[in-house]
Formats: structure tokens, C-alpha cells, sequence
């Protein structure tokens, strides 16, 4: 016989409430290893659908422009290829939208894509869609007709003024016939650039159909590549470098009319900035002259007489006529406006005093002449303030050298629209000087400074030109010896002016340079030297590991282990709280064991270690079976991932995945806590004497009146404690969910504590129960840390389960109030394709080709367009983590709504959107403002933090965190200032998102109109009400999830309530056969028991109620929500059914008849 | 070693002005007071008296489960109370066995292993030669057959029998029993009583009964009484 042998023996002796320990243990360790699994399988399951979605695919290319396809074979006969790549595959990968072919339903948001080889291949006229589109579209089968939207490639950034932007500009259709669906979790189905767990809609084509839809044969935007695992992407960019040519660049050089140069285009029009310096370099290198041209179109050059006051024979100052062209005065004088010559019979101007031409090109007066700003004409430059003409232009102007010419032209305004001004309006003041005039020929006659533009350079006269959306060309201006040049010099600039001029007068983001030249005899050394200095990146030639990139991004945003910990925690805590007390009970029925082996010997700490020992095997065995139970568990908490709180994670993917050192970590972390529950289970053992152990008891223990003021300073300590930790969240030192978790935490164990202290019994006589309450009221004392603990578990699951109903939000904010999250606007509009107009003006109605420009209900609208460059979802709904953000631009005018609520900027100003216009003091980058919450839980950045994004230049950009937005519905995007979004993303014009400001009456018709007119754009209407519900969605999903648990940790605390009742019937058995003998009935014994326990329900729930409405207060505010009333009232009436329900049960269970069998260990 | 606390004419247990109180809100409790006494080893004695004269916290106190409030107690040369509580611990193991009213015999432990529990208190396990001597003291007390039984398959009167072997266990100089026949009829009762006494007799310790039983306590040649806190000799 040894003690070993001893602890098993009691062990084996005492099973059943041994066994009631382990259950807690079980529980305990089910939970918390749980909590870790999900971690693990939901990072398992994003992995997984990784995997899936990429197929074969490891690194991409995806230029955002068009190149020959051809590339894809250059680079996979280049040297070192095959070493470590298998295949690549040119593709076309475009967002549009699909229909019903005659058009009655339709979805945007569609990822139209076509691979050249073996992956998906599609026959010609074909398309496979996959189940997401066939979900959005209700009907579609195989067979049926599909009619697809797609952006038309404009060869010239929309931003230009130039640029061809209307609506069968931009957009193309390809129909095709539904070959399958392809409903499988497989490459096909889910294939997509950026990170989401969220199924894509995908439709694939036929290439060429694809490529011939848009005007791009034998072109791609995109690049596949299938690596072997030693594979590194750095050295696929390098064999990309080596094989580049200007052509892949869209760069082409073309002999210009003399011969003796070479004139390099590019297929864009504007060259980007980089680009040029490239070109400077390699100029350089070879050691030969470049001149930089950039061409514009002007509507009219005028000469003015008399050094300036005066104005230009045949332009009278008048107030100027709506419609016309204003010019915005002379720099430094007062500012009368040119009236230009109105058309008139006889080629006379009604209103003017002019000499006019029949064509009406008055004395010092052409019209809708290229003008070219060089960098050097014939080795010189030309200075800022003058003006070369050619012959025609001087002609025509009667100008001579030293007459000073002014221009009006167009310029494409931030919202799309055109206008035309002078280059002499104020802010730009230029007037110039006529310096030279060049013979017609040479640079005097040179069509090639002339990129192509669309419709006009490709018109057969003047006349014919079809200008862009937004430029009036007017026939009446237009003249014989217009034509006549035209069909003679087609586009040669008339007007020569310095680079630095041109760029005064039309520069814009997207680039200023038009064409470049060289000396012919250097061409080929140039176009060596320049294509290996064009780093590949700022053209967006730039290969990503994409397989590497989406798997690192698995790991989430957020820890979905620390999430359901978080969430788990109080079920936790009240698991082991059982455990700790259930253990304790069974110490406390051993009083006489322990006190006999202590009078036989046993020294104290000894019994410890033996009572320690059985519960430490107790925790090792509850831990093991625990960690079996969890993945059970796991099972069932992935399982309502993909069911009830599906609306969390957004797809049907989550699976089990059990990481065996994760149940390692579940096991000791488990024994551990439980180890921390017995120890105090056990310590009072050697606390009490070996005589009253023996006696049956551990003794009343009284603790003196400075002890208990002691036990109540650290209450109240602990109380200050927890209050402050929930103030540091208003001062951004924690987050306010750490704020509620600690904070709350540490306020209910104070409140324990200081129930603990006030409930000690006291030596000195209390006044005298003599009522049935009164006695049961005062037996509460008798054990009180059982007493205390059993209102632990009620007030931990009141905590979690008040929390989530008082918090749970209906989404229904006032989305017509400015400050609410929508800002007022009722409509969120987004289009896969830019739209090129402002709905708010005529002119970009125009150009959008609406039917019906002048309907009353545009008027009623509102409208705030915003840019948009396309990267992850950054909201609650993208799992993954997001390393390339959706970014929108916030126009400068969006600032006069005062619309939003600001959460905290980074510094005091009356309106934080001014943030984002200028240089904000003190950051060192760009400023950005995001959701409060996407800022915290998904970016995790703080004001005054940097993010760094990467430009459409290949630059790496740093973005800084300047304010943040309550609930809003930009939880999935960034904010930036239009100019910064400009500056980064040149290519991106046109607008993606347009916020709509309507009155409810008009909405619907609203909605209704915009579906209808630019459904041609792939738009998605979202009522923004609607869009703030789906982020609620996510919010009230994780608070159901709290919910669930919470509920289990009430299960717990009724258990608790249920066994500390059955227990204390038992142990007092004897008591309540005196109590019998003397003369209470049985419902009085009952009462007894019932206020006892009732009590500590009621003290339970008071004390988890009042510490999670204060620990939930910081978020109140901060948030600007509010209690949910009622919802608080259930949920604390359905605790106290719970928990009564428990107690009857116990009651009744306990409730039989006192026999004398009772009374003989009285 | 066991029994042995020095010379056979100097008295093994000394009690000088043993008291004990409670506080209450009122006055001290007075339970003990002025308590003395002086034995030596094979000397027996009976105290007897009424409920909640002290007894009991007599017994408690002498067999260091309880601390005095003033007084000293000397078991041999030692004051257990100046011992630290390890200490304290075996010195009880080995110079105190105690005989209580309710048996407390361990449930979850045979008969035999009942009787062990001292020298494994003692000694960590039970050897060889604890295991013969814990034999040979179930065989003294008429249990030999029953060593592999469990308390709850003996009788009143046998598990009695069990408690004073373990208190024998290991011979120690001094012999408690508290209420030994108290719950025990009138034949088990004198067994018992007879078994304490050749026990103490066997291993020449001091034995010391408290009971309520007066054919019990008249078998004993020395007698006090308890009344209000002080002993008295009958």
C-alpha cells in the first residue's frame, strides 16, 4: 500500500463525483481547444479554396493594358524558361456583366475571362458560366443565350480631353451560347486575381471571340503562368525584361515625313511620366537628341491688337452669351470676355464689328487648329512665353512677329465634363508671343507631331470629324482653306508653343507627351537602350506570385482562433469556474477523511499534493477526452459556419481541419487551467484543523472586520480598474473590444468580490432571522465560496448574453440623415464599367447616351461620382487578408455635405474631409480615411499609421490613416483625395461608384431609371440601407455566434445552480429532518431552499446585467449606437426562466420525505 | 523507538494549566481551563462528564488536533505545539494513535489497508515489515480474516476493532480514544473496552478514554471528571 495506490483507491471510490469534475474538464477542454481548431480550420478551408481557385495558376501578369499575346511565347522559348516554369498562357480577363440574351434580368459584377490552351477551353460562340452566375441569373441552363458586357479599350485614357468616352466608346457585347455551368469548386468556377473566400461570378469565352469583341486580336491583358515549386518569381520578371520589346510596351516608331527622324508613338496616346524618363535616359546612353512633343486640339487662336488692352478686331467685350465660349480675362486687367463671332448669312457676325472670312475666321481669328509644345524646335527651345505659327496660321491670323496670340481650347473637367477656356484665364494668364513663323514645311507642315486620335484623324476633312462626347465641333466655323489644309496637311500643328507652355496650359495625370523623336540614324540604339531602360513595372508588366501571395492571406485578418476565444471566453471561464467548484465539493464531503489522516499523520501540504494528485489525473483524463470532444466540437462549429452563421464568412467551404499540434496546445493549456481550478479547490485543506475535519466540517470561518474592509478595498480597486480599462479604449490605447473583453472581466470579479466581502458572516451578532427568507437568506453565508461561485456562472453567461442582445444592430439607420452611415445618399451605384459622364450634368448625360437627359427625375437627384481602382474587399465580408485595398476618390466638393460621422481624426478640424485635400501637417504620405472598424479589425491601423500600396505606375505609395468613419458603407474601400487618386492611378477615369442623394417617394423610379439607362455598364444598384445591413449581417452573425456560446455557458451556470442545491439537500439532510421534527412543513423547507438559491440567481444576473451594460458603454458611444431595450429585457427574462427552471428541477429532485434514518447523524 | 519517551519514572505526559476559549461577541468561551496532569507510561485513565464539558477538546488538544489557548502539553521531552507543522505531523504519526466514536475508517480502503495508513503517514509506503505488524494487529484483534474486507462490509463492532490496530500501527506512547464504544452495543462495548486496555497494556502507552459509558470508565483505576472546563479526579 502506498499513497499512490491511495489517491486511486479514492479515486475509484469516489467516481461518480469524480466523474462530475471530469465532465467540467471535458467541457473546458472541448471549448478552448475548439476555439483554436476553428482558427485552424477556417484557415484550413481559405487554404483550401486557394488552391482551388488558382487551379495551376502561380504567378500572373495582369498589365491593366493590352499587349500581343505573342509575349506568352517569347517568354516561354527565352533561356531558363522550362528550368522552372511549366507553362504559360496569354488571357484575356475583363469585369463586365451577363444577361438574359434579351435582356429582361442581368448581373454585374462578372469576371469575363478567356485563356489561351488546355485550362478552359471554349469553343467559339460558347460560354461556361459558373453556379454563381446561374444563381444571379434565375433560370439559365445550358443552351440558353447569354449576352455579355464588357469595357471597349479606348487606346487614350478617358481622362483626356481627347479621348473617345461615349458609350459605344467604352462598351462592347459578345453573345454567347451557355455551354455549361460549372458548379464545381474548381479552377473554372472560382478562379479570380484578388483574395475573397466569396465565390466570383465567372463566365469564360472563346478567346478570339473575346478578343475580336473588343477590338484586340491577337492581344492580352493578362498572363498565366504554372511554375515548379522551386520556382521564384523575381526570375520569371527577369526573363520578362529580356524579352520586352517597345511593341509589347504599345510602343511604335514610325519614319517621320522627311525620313530623317523617327517619330515614337504610343498606343495609349500619352506617354507616362516614367516612360519619358526612360527615354531620356536612353537617349542619353546613345548619346542622341530627343524631342519630347505633346499635341492638343485649340477651338480658336486669336490675335489681340494693342499690346493686349484692346481686343482682336471682330470680338467685341460684352458680358458674353451662355454657351459660348468665355474666356476668363486677361491676367492683371479687368476681365472683359471674348464674344467669339456668331455664325451669320453672308458669312457676317450679328453682333460684331468683324471683317470675317466666309467661313467666319475673322481678321486674327482660326479656328480648331493641332498646336504641338516642344521641347526643342531645331535645337532651340521656344521660350515659355511665345508662339510659333506656320505660314498658313500667320496667314490667317494676320499675325506677324511680336503680335500676341491667346488660345481657347477644351479641358476635361474632374466630373468628366468639358469646358472650354482661354489660355488667359486668370490662375493660368498666358498670352503669347509670336516669335517665329515657319515655312510650310519641315516642323511648319509636320502631320506625325499629330498622334491618332479617334474620329478626327482618321476623317476625310474637317467636316467629316466625329469628336469625342463633350466637343462641339461647329460645321459654321469650319472653312474652305480648312479643308484645303486639312486635305493637304491633314493634322500638322499650325501652332508651335514650349513644352513647358503646353504643359501650363493641358497637362493632366495621365501624362503629357504624345510622340517623341529621334535622329533616324540612331533609332536602332535608341530602341535598344530604351527598351532595356522601361522598367517593365510601371507599365504594369509585373509578374506576382499570386499563389504565394492569396495563401499568405489565408491567415485572415482577424484571428478566427483569438475570435472564437473571444467568443468562447466566458463559456471557458464558467467551465472551469464548474470544475473548480464541483472539485471543491468533493473536498468538502471528505471533511472526515481528511481530518483522520491528518490526526493519523499525514502533514498538510502532504494531503494537498494527494488531493492535488487526484485532481490532477482528473484534468489529465477530462483534458484527453476533452480534446477528442473538440474536435467534435470543431466539427459542429464549422458546420454552423457553413449554415446558420454563414452570413459571417460568405461561402460553404468551411471544413474541418484537425492540426494535431494545435490539440497539443488544447491539452496543456487545459490541464494547465484545471491545474489553477483544483489548486483552488485544494488549498483550504491543512487550513482547518484535523479536529473540525473530523467533526464533519471545515468550520465557520470568520474573518475579522479589517480583513473584510481589506477584501473590499481590492474590490473596489479592482472595480476602478476595469472602469479604467474600458476608458483607454476612448483614448485608443486598446480597442474596444479588448476594452469590453478586459475591462468587462475585471468588473465582474470585482463585483464578486465585493459580494464576497459583504456577505462574510460575521462574529458579532446579526440582527436575529426570524422569518423563512431571513434563515434562507442567512445560509447563503454558510458556503460562501460555493455560494459566490455559483453566481459567477450566472453572472458570466447574464454577461454574454445581455452583451449580444443589447447590442445586436437592425441595420436600420436613417440613411437620410447626413451623419448617418449612408451620408444622406439613398442609392450606391457601381459599375464595372466607368461611367464617362456626370449624371448630374446635361453634358455628361450626353455622353453617357442616356435616352431621356431631360426627364424631372434627374433633377430630383443628387449624384457624387467616385473613381474607383479595383482591389480587395477590405470590409468584414473578405476573410482573407487584404494586402491590395479597393480604393475610391472622394471628389473635392464631397466635402460641402458635411456628410458621415467621424469616429477620430488625426487632427481637430471643423470638416475631417478637408483631410484629404492638400498636405496634411505632419504625414509623411498620402492621407486616406477608412471605416472605424475596417480600420481596426481588418487593416488594424491606428490614426497616424501607413499602409503601402504599390500605384498603377509600379510605385510603391504610402497611405496614412488620417480619419476613420462610423459604420458607413465604406467598410470595403479606402478614401482618398481625387487629386492623390489622379496622381497614383492615371489610367483609372471615368466613374465606378456614384452615390445618389433622392427623397424614399422618388428612390424606387430613381433606381429604376439608372438600372434601365446604363445597365450597358455592368451597374449594380444597392439601396445603401441595404448595403449597411449586409455589414450589420456579419456583425449580428458573430454576435449569434456569442450568443450560441453564451447560451451554453448559461447551461452551465443552471447545472451549477441545479448540483450546488442537490448538493447542499444532501448535505444537510440531517438539518432538515430537525427542521421536519420540529415542525416545517415540506413546502416551508422548500421556500427555504428556493430563496436561498433564488437569491443567487438574482444576484447572478444583476451583476452580469449592470457589468456588461457598462462594459458595452464605451462602444456605445464610440459608436453611436444604442441598447436595445427590449432584446436586453428577453434575454434577462429568459436567464431567469433558465435558472428557476434549474432550481425546480433541483428542488424537485430533492423533494422527498425526511425519514428518522435522517436524524441519527444529527 | 515507539513508546519509549525516556525513563520509565519520569512522567510522559505533562499538562499544566491547559486552557482553551473561544471568542464569542459576548465573553470568551470557556471550554478548558486550568487543565493538569501528569502520567506516565502504562498508565490509563477514564475521563468522563457531561456534553460539552470538554472532553473531546481535551482529547483533541493532547493529541495536538487542536491548539491550547494557554498551558503547555509535554509528550516526553517534547512540546509538540513549538514544532513546526511538518514536524508536528509525524510526531503525531508516531506518538499518538487515536480511537474515534465514528470508526472514520476509510471506505475506499480495505481492512488491512486501514490499519497500514499510519506508517504510511510515517514512512511514505508501507514495507514488508509493516504489512506483517498491521497482520499481526488484525490477528490481535480477531480480524485476521477479514483484512482484505472493506469497512462497509463489516460490522459496527469489527470496524472499531480495525480503528484501534491502526491506532497500534505504529506503538505509539499514547493512546486517545474518544467515545471508543459510543456507538457500539453493550458486548461490543466491553470487547472494546477490554482491547483498549490489553493494547496499551501491550505496548506500555499511556491510554487515556473519554467516554460516557461507567461500566467503561469503572474498568479504569484512575478516573476524572469534567466539569465546566476542569478535571477533576473521581
Amino acid at each position: 500500500m502506498t499513497r499512490r495506490r491511495l489517491i486511486f483507491r479514492t479515486l475509484s471510490h469516489f467516481r461518480w463525483s469524480d466523474a462530475a469534475v471530469c465532465a467540467g474538464i471535458i467541457v473546458a477542454t472541448a471549448v478552448l481547444t475548439g476555439a483554436l481548431m476553428v482558427g485552424d480550420s477556417v484557415r484550413g478551408s481559405l487554404r483550401d479554396l486557394t488552391l482551388q481557385r488558382l487551379g495551376p495558376v502561380d504567378d500572373v501578369l495582369s498589365a491593366g493594358r493590352f499587349f500581343p499575346q505573342s509575349l506568352a511565347d517569347r517568354i516561354a522559348a527565352a533561356d531558363g524558361f522550362h528550368a522552372d516554369f511549366e507553362q504559360i498562357h496569354p488571357a484575356v480577363i475583363l469585369h463586365g456583366s451577363a444577361g438574359a440574351s434579351d435582356q429582361s434580368v442581368r448581373t454585374a459584377d462578372v469576371q469575363i475571362g478567356a485563356i489561351d490552351g488546355p485550362w478552359i477551353p471554349v469553343p467559339s460562340g460558347n460560354c461556361i458560366a459558373n453556379g454563381q452566375i446561374a444563381q444571379s441569373l434565375p433560370g439559365l441552363h445550358s443552351g440558353d443565350s447569354l449576352l455579355l458586357s464588357l469595357p471597349m479599350p479606348t487606346g487614350s485614357p478617358l481622362d483626356a480631353a481627347l479621348s473617345r468616352r461615349s458609350r459605344e466608346d467604352v462598351t462592347a457585347n459578345l453573345r454567347a451560347t451557355c455551354q455549361a455551368i460549372d458548379s464545381a469548386h474548381g479552377f473554372a468556377s472560382m478562379f479570380s486575381l484578388f483574395a475573397s473566400q466569396r465565390p466570383p461570378r465567372n463566365c469564360w469565352v472563346n478567346l478570339a471571340d473575346l478578343q475580336s469583341a473588343i477590338g484586340q486580336e491577337d492581344r492580352a491583358n493578362t498572363l498565366l503562368v504554372r511554375a515548379k515549386p522551386t520556382a521564384k518569381s523575381d526570375e520569371l520578371q527577369g526573363i520578362l525584361r529580356q524579352v520586352m520589346t517597345l511593341g509589347d510596351y504599345g510602343i511604335n516608331v514610325a519614319k517621320s515625313p522627311d525620313a530623317n527622324q523617327r517619330v515614337i508613338n504610343f498606343n495609349d496616346t500619352y506617354f507616362l511620366p516614367p516612360v519619358v524618363q526612360a527615354a531620356e535616359a536612353a537617349a542619353k546612353q546613345v548619346d542622341c537628341p530627343l524631342i519630347e512633343a505633346s499635341s492638343y486640339l485649340v477651338n480658336t487662336a486669336a490675335v489681340l491688337r494693342d499690346g493686349g488692352s484692346a481686343i482682336a478686331s471682330g470680338l467685341t467685350p460684352s458680358p458674353g452669351t451662355p454657351g459660348e465660349g468665355r474666356g476668363g480675362g486677361f491676367a492683371g486687367l479687368p476681365a472683359p470676355t471674348l464674344t467669339l463671332p456668331r455664325s451669320t448669312e453672308g458669312g457676317k457676325n450679328a453682333g460684331s464689328h468683324a471683317t470675317t472670312d466666309r467661313a467666319g475666321n475673322s481678321d486674327g481669328m482660326i479656328h480648331y487648329a493641332m498646336i504641338a509644345g516642344l521641347s526643342s524646335l531645331d535645337g532651340q527651345a521656344i521660350g515659355d512665353d511665345q508662339i510659333v505659327l506656320n505660314q498658313w496660321a500667320a496667314d490667317h491670323l494676320h499675325a506677324k512677329i511680336g503680335d500676341r496670340i491667346v488660345l481657347q481650347y477644351y479641358l476635361r473637367q474632374p466630373n468628366g465634363d468639358t469646358k472650354e477656356v482661354s489660355s488667359a484665364r486668370q490662375g493660368v494668364g498666358i498670352t503669347l508671343e509670336v516669335s517665329q513663323i515657319l515655312p510650310m514645311s519641315g516642323f511648319g507642315t509636320d502631320n506625325s507631331l499629330t498622334p491618332a486620335y479617334k474620329g478626327l484623324t482618321d476623317s476625310d476633312s474637317v467636316s467629316d470629324w466625329h469628336a469625342p462626347a463633350g466637343i462641339t465641333i461647329r460645321k459654321d466655323w469650319i472653312g474652305e482653306d480648312d479643308e484645303a489644309y486639312w486635305k493637304r496637311y491633314r493634322a500638322a500643328p499650325k501652332l508651335l508653343v514650349s513644352l513647358h507652355t503646353a504643359k501650363r496650359l493641358w497637362d493632366g495625370p495621365f501624362g503629357l507627351i504624345t510622340s517623341l523623336r529621334i535622329p533616324a540614324a540612331k533609332s536602332d540604339a535608341f530602341a535598344a537602350a530604351f527598351v532595356k531602360e522601361i522598367d517593365p513595372a510601371t507599365m504594369g508588366f509585373v509578374f506576382r506570385p499570386i499563389r504565394q501571395q492569396q495563401l499568405d492571406a489565408t491567415s485572415g485578418s482577424s484571428d478566427f482562433a483569438g475570435l472564437f476565444i473571444g467568443f468562447s471566453f466566458f463559456l471557458i471561464v464558467a467551465a472551469v469556474m464548474l470544475t473548480a467548484m464541483l472539485m471543491r465539493l468533493n473536498v468538502e464531503q471528505r471533511a472526515r477523511q481528511f481530518g483522520l489522516l491528518a490526526a493519523i499523520g499525514f502533514p498538510a501540504k502532504s494531503l494537498r499534493r494527494m488531493a492535488l494528485a487526484e485532481g490532477m489525473l482528473l484534468a489529465i483524463v477530462g483534458a484527453a477526452i476533452g480534446v477528442g470532444v473538440a474536435v467534435g466540437y470543431t466539427a459542429l462549429m464549422m458546420l454552423g459556419l457553413r449554415t446558420w452563421w454563414i452570413g459571417a464568412v460568405g461561402t460553404t467551404a468551411m471544413r474541418l481541419h484537425v492540426v494535431p499540434i494545435t490539440l497539443l496546445y488544447g491539452f496543456v493549456g487545459s490541464v494547465l487551467v484545471a491545474y489553477l481550478a483544483i489548486l483552488w479547490s485544494v488549498w483550504r485543506i491543512g487550513k482547518t484543523s484535523a479536529a473540525t475535519l473530523l467533526a464533519g466540517g471545515w468550520g465557520q470561518r470568520f474573518i475579522s472586520h479589517r480583513r473584510r474592509k481589506w477584501v473590499a478595498r481590492i474590490g473596489w480597486l479592482a472595480v476602478l480598474l476595469g472602469i479604467g480599462l474600458l476608458l483607454c479604449s476612448f483614448g485608443k490605447a486598446i480597442g474596444p473590444a479588448e476594452a469590453f473583453l478586459s475591462g468587462g472581466t475585471v468588473l465582474l470579479f470585482a463585483s464578486l468580490m465585493l459580494i464576497f466581502s459583504v456577505m462574510q458572516p460575521r462574529r458579532e451578532a446579526a440582527r436575529p432571522q426570524h422569518t423563512i427568507p431571513g434563515i434562507g437568506f442567512r445560509n447563503i453565508s454558510r458556503h460562501l465560496a460555493r455560494s459566490v461561485v455559483t453566481m459567477g456562472l450566472i453572472a458570466l453567461a447574464s454577461f454574454a448574453l445581455v452583451t449580444v442582445a443589447a447590442m445586436r444592430g437592425s441595420g436600420g439607420q436613417n440613411v437620410a440623415d447626413p451623419n448617418s452611415g449612408a451620408g444622406g445618399f439613398r442609392l450606391m451605384l457601381q459599375a464595372d464599367i466607368s461611367l464617362t459622364g456626370d449624371l448630374s450634368t446635361a453634358q455628361g448625360r450626353d455622353a453617357l447616351a442616356i435616352a431621356d437627359t431631360q426627364d424631372p427625375l434627374w433633377s430630383k437627384g443628387h449624384f457624387v461620382s467616385m473613381r474607383r481602382w479595383r482591389g480587395e474587399d477590405i470590409s468584414c465580408l473578405n476573410l482573407m487578408k487584404p494586402t491590395n485595398p479597393t480604393i475610391l476618390s472622394v471628389p473635392s466638393a464631397f466635402a460641402d455635405r458635411h456628410a458621415f460621422t467621424f469616429v477620430q481624426t488625426i487632427k481637430s478640424v471643423v470638416n475631417p474631409w478637408t483631410l484629404l485635400q492638400g498636405d496634411v501637417a505632419g504625414i509623411d504620405g498620402i492621407p486616406a480615411i477608412a471605416d472605424d472598424e475596417t480600420a481596426q479589425y481588418i487593416l488594424h491601423l491606428g490614426l497616424g499609421q501607413s499602409l503601402t500600396i504599390t500605384d498603377q505606375t509600379g510605385v510603391s505609395r504610402k497611405l496614412v490613416l488620417v480619419a476613420t468613419l462610423a459604420t458607413s458603407i465604406f467598410q470595403g474601400e479606402l478614401l482618398m483625395g481625387e487629386t492623390d487618386f489622379q496622381k497614383l492611378f492615371p489610367a483609372q477615369g471615368g466613374a465606378s461608384v456614384v452615390l445618389v442623394d433622392i427623397n424614399a417617394a422618388d428612390a424606387p423610379a430613381m433606381s429604376r431609371l439608372l438600372a434601365g439607362e446604363l445597365s450597358d455598364f455592368s451597374v449594380t444598384l444597392d439601396q445603401t440601407a441595404d448595403v449597411l445591413a449586409a455589414y450589420q449581417n456579419v456583425q449580428n452573425t458573430y454576435l449569434a455566434t456569442f450568443q450560441v456560446l453564451g447560451t451554453l455557458g448559461l447551461l452551465l451556470g443552471a447545472i451549477g445552480l441545479a448540483v450546488v442545491l442537490l448538493r447542499s439537500v444532501v448535505e444537510r439532510r440531517a438539518e432538515l429532518a430537525m427542521l421536519a421534527a420540529i415542525g416545517f412543513r415540506r413546502i416551508d423547507r422548500l421556500r427555504m431552499l428556493l430563496i436561498e438559491n433564488g437569491v443567487l440567481l438574482l444576484l447572478g444576473l444583476g451583476v452580469g446585467t449592470v457589468c456588461a451594460v457598462i462594459a458595452m458603454l464605451p462602444t456605445l458611444i464610440q459608436t453611436a449606437r444604442h441598447i436595445h431595450i427590449w432584446e436586453l429585457l428577453a434575454a434577462l427574462g429568459f436567464i431567469l426562466l433558465a435558472g428557476m427552471a434549474a432550481l425546480l428541477v433541483a428542488v424537485w429532485c430533492s423533494n422527498r420525505s425526511i425519514t428518522p434514518a435522517d436524524l441519527r447523524s444529527e | 523507538m515507539s513508546g519509549d519517551l525516556g525513563a520509565t519514572s519520569t512522567p510522559r505526559l505533562v499538562v499544566s494549566g491547559l486552557a482553551k476559549e473561544y471568542p464569542t461577541p459576548a465573553e470568551p468561551l470557556i471550554v478548558l481551563q486550568d487543565v493538569s496532569l501528569e502520567m506516565s507510561a502504562g498508565d490509563s485513565l477514564a475521563v468522563v462528564g457531561p456534553s460539552g464539558s470538554g472532553k473531546s477538546t481535551l482529547l483533541n488538544i493532547l493529541g495536538t488536533l487542536d491548539r491550547p489557548t494557554r498551558g503547555t502539553v509535554r509528550i516526553g521531552d517534547v512540546d509538540p505545539f513549538a514544532l513546526p507543522e511538518k514536524k508536528l505531523a509525524e510526531f503525531r504519526s508516531r506518538h499518538v494513535g487515536f480511537i474515534f466514536q465514528e470508526h472514520h475508517l476509510l471506505p475506499q480502503c480495505t481492512a488491512l489497508e486501514n490499519v497500514l495508513l499510519p506508517a504510511i503517514a510515517a514512512e511514505k509506503k508501507a514495507d514488508a515489515a509493516a504489512v506483517q505488524r498491521a497482520l499481526d494487529l488484525l490477528q490481535r484483534v480477531g480480524l485476521e480474516n477479514r483484512q482484505s474486507h472493506f469497512p462497509s462490509e463489516l460490522s459496527g463492532g469489527e470496524r472499531q476493532r480495525v480503528a484501534v490496530a491502526r491506532a497500534m500501527m505504529n506503538q505509539p506512547p499514547l493512546l486517545l480514544a474518544d467515545e471508543p464504544t459510543g456507538n457500539l452495543d453493550a458486548a461490543n462495548s466491553v470487547a472494546i473496552g477490554k482491547l483498549l486496555a490489553e493494547a496499551a497494556s501491550q505496548i506500555n502507552a499511556i491510554l487515556i478514554v473519554v467516554t460516557h459509558n461507567a461500566d467503561l470508565a469503572d474498568t479504569f483505576a484512575k478516573r476524572f471528571a469534567m466539569s465546566e472546563g476542569r478535571l477533576n479526579p473521581i
